[in-house]
């Protein structure tokens, strides 16, 4: 890949002062300008493409694992998975699907492979999202991968540090509780007992009580800098409930979350043009606001957990 | 027939996460690091190119939400999503799933590959014989649609693409 060209110390400054300035559709023109991917879609830098559709663009890896590997990008710019719409998402992977079929034939290989890098950690080496198919024939030392074996302690950990959040994320929002013993019902849906579908129905009348003009809304619709704000007002924060309040143009953003095992609510309001105008964080709703003040647009993360939002914006 | 890993998990019930009617999703116990975890159909499909779409979706809709998942609770830096479809592909479990792999920056796990560009004359040829392709399959397919739509009765068999066979067979051979 083509270098970027090196900057003076001066230009840098200059660089980060522009962009601190700019509109939301400013800063996704300017990222588009930057982004190789995206100056592909538009032809404005040649590539040897295979397919094509309204929403994705496939084409011949210029540094391939092996002869065939395509990338499958969004046209639209996205750095990791996460930020994608879902349909965008279901759409690029049956495109992915039907071209893997496609190399199947075309090259006589014995299998494909699909791949996403989600951030540098992963080997994420552009900053356009994409998804790779790699051709592949046997023992041909692409992604060599050595298996071992977890033992179950270890196996459980993993399972009950997810499975709330895949859960929520999933919608399905009754929280599991671990017992001792198995007390999952054999059914297929793992939904809970109905001792604890009483007690979530409890919570959800008093919530609905205090309900009256917010709107409840999910993770996906909130601007991705706004949780990152609230992610590095309250460090290791788990959300549990969003609402947004319409106030005289501004809206008002509620979180509702736990962090070290208390319980916060983060109260952002931002004005119609999407900049934060005020941030009151509250502990344990007895407290009372420990913070609220108005936070700088542009600052450095240096946070030891490292957010979704950092690792899309190590390409910005 | 060889017990499959996966419709086993589903009989054990063993390190789910969670399952609805159509996929199921679990932590793997044979990793490439702690914490992976795959997605997969319920219903034993062999490769990728035998999962109906709508299940497909599904599942990368559904992988994406994990990897979301091991970002925040995993701790995890960076995450990989991983198709073996094939035994090119070192598909290992004769069952199709999407794996999603937490990487944090220090786990030096060796999961790349070393690029190298091809002679221009092998891209043209290559570029060519991929879009010949793949214009006969969007024949195919389109073809096979306007037969659905003519046939009330259709089944599995016959909406099934062809010359995947070998691909099946090869993939019996897995222990």
């Amino acid at each position: 890949m083509p270098q970027q060209p090196q900057l003076t110390e001066e230009q840098r400054k200059q660089l980060e002062e522009k962009i601190k300035n700019m509109s939301p559709q400013e800063l996704a023109e300017f990222q588009k300008l930057q982004c190789i991917f995206c100056q592909i879609v538009v032809g404005k830098i040649p590539s040897h493409k295979v397919y094509e559709d309204e929403k994705t663009i496939s084409l011949l890896d210029i540094n391939p694992a092996r002869k065939g590997h395509l990338l499958i990008l969004p046209k639209e710019h996205y750095a990791i998975m996460p930020q994608l719409p879902e349909k965008e998402i279901g759409h690029l992977f049956l495109v992915g699907k039907k071209l893997s079929q496609v190399l199947l034939r075309a090259l006589k290989v014995s299998g494909t492979t699909l791949f996403v890098a989600n951030g540098l950690a992963a080997g994420q080496r552009s900053q356009h999202f994409m998804l790779h198919l790699i051709p592949r024939k046997e023992r041909d030392e692409v992604l060599e991968i050595e298996e071992k074996i977890i033992d179950k302690t270890q196996q459980q950990k993993i399972l009950e540090a997810v499975e709330n959040r895949v859960s929520e994320l999933l919608g399905t929002k009754k929280k599991i509780v671990h017992k001792k013993e198995e007390t999952f019902p054999s059914s297929e849906k793992t939904q809970n007992s109905p001792a604890l579908n009483e007690k979530e129905n409890r919570k959800e009348a008093a919530e609905k009580e205090e309900e009256k003009d917010e709107k409840k809304v999910e993770l996906d619709d909130i601007p991705s800098n706004i949780l990152a704000l609230v992610k590095k007002k309250v460090k290791g924060i788990e959300i549990k409930e969003i609402e947004v309040e319409e106030k005289n143009g501004s809206k008002i953003y509620e979180f509702e979350g736990i962090a070290h095992g208390k319980d916060y609510e983060v109260e952002v309001e931002v004005d119609s043009k999407g900049k934060v105008k005020k941030v009151r964080i509250e502990k344990d709703a007895d407290d009372g606001p420990i913070e609220e003040n108005n936070p700088d647009r542009e600052e450095e993360k240096k946070d030891e957990k490292v957010s979704l939002d950092d690792i899309a914006n190590l390409f910005k | 027939m060889a017990p499959c890993e996966y419709c086993e998990i589903q009989e054990r019930k063993e390190g789910i996460i969670f399952q609805d009617d159509d996929i199921v999703i679990a932590v793997k116990d044979k990793v490439i690091t702690p914490g992976q975890m795959t997605v997969f159909p319920k219903e034993h499909f062999t490769i990728l190119e035998q999962v109906p779409e709508n299940i497909f979706v599904k599942c990368a809709v559904m992988a994406n939400k994990v990897s979301i998942a091991a970002f925040e609770c995993l701790g995890a830096q960076g995450t990989n999503l991983l198709v073996r479809n094939g035994l090119g592909a070192w598909q290992n479990v004769p069952h199709f799933s999407i794996e999603i792999i937490p990487r944090t920056e220090k786990d030096n796990l060796n999961l790349q590959w070393q690029g190298k560009p091809l002679a221009e004359d092998e891209t043209e040829t290559t570029l060519k014989v991929i879009k010949d392709q793949l214009e006969s399959f969007s024949k195919e397919e389109t073809e096979k649609k306007e037969e659905k739509k003519k046939s009330t009765e259709n089944t599995d068999e016959a909406a099934k693409p062809k010359g995947e066979n070998y691909l099946l067979k090869s993939l019996k051979r897995i222990p």
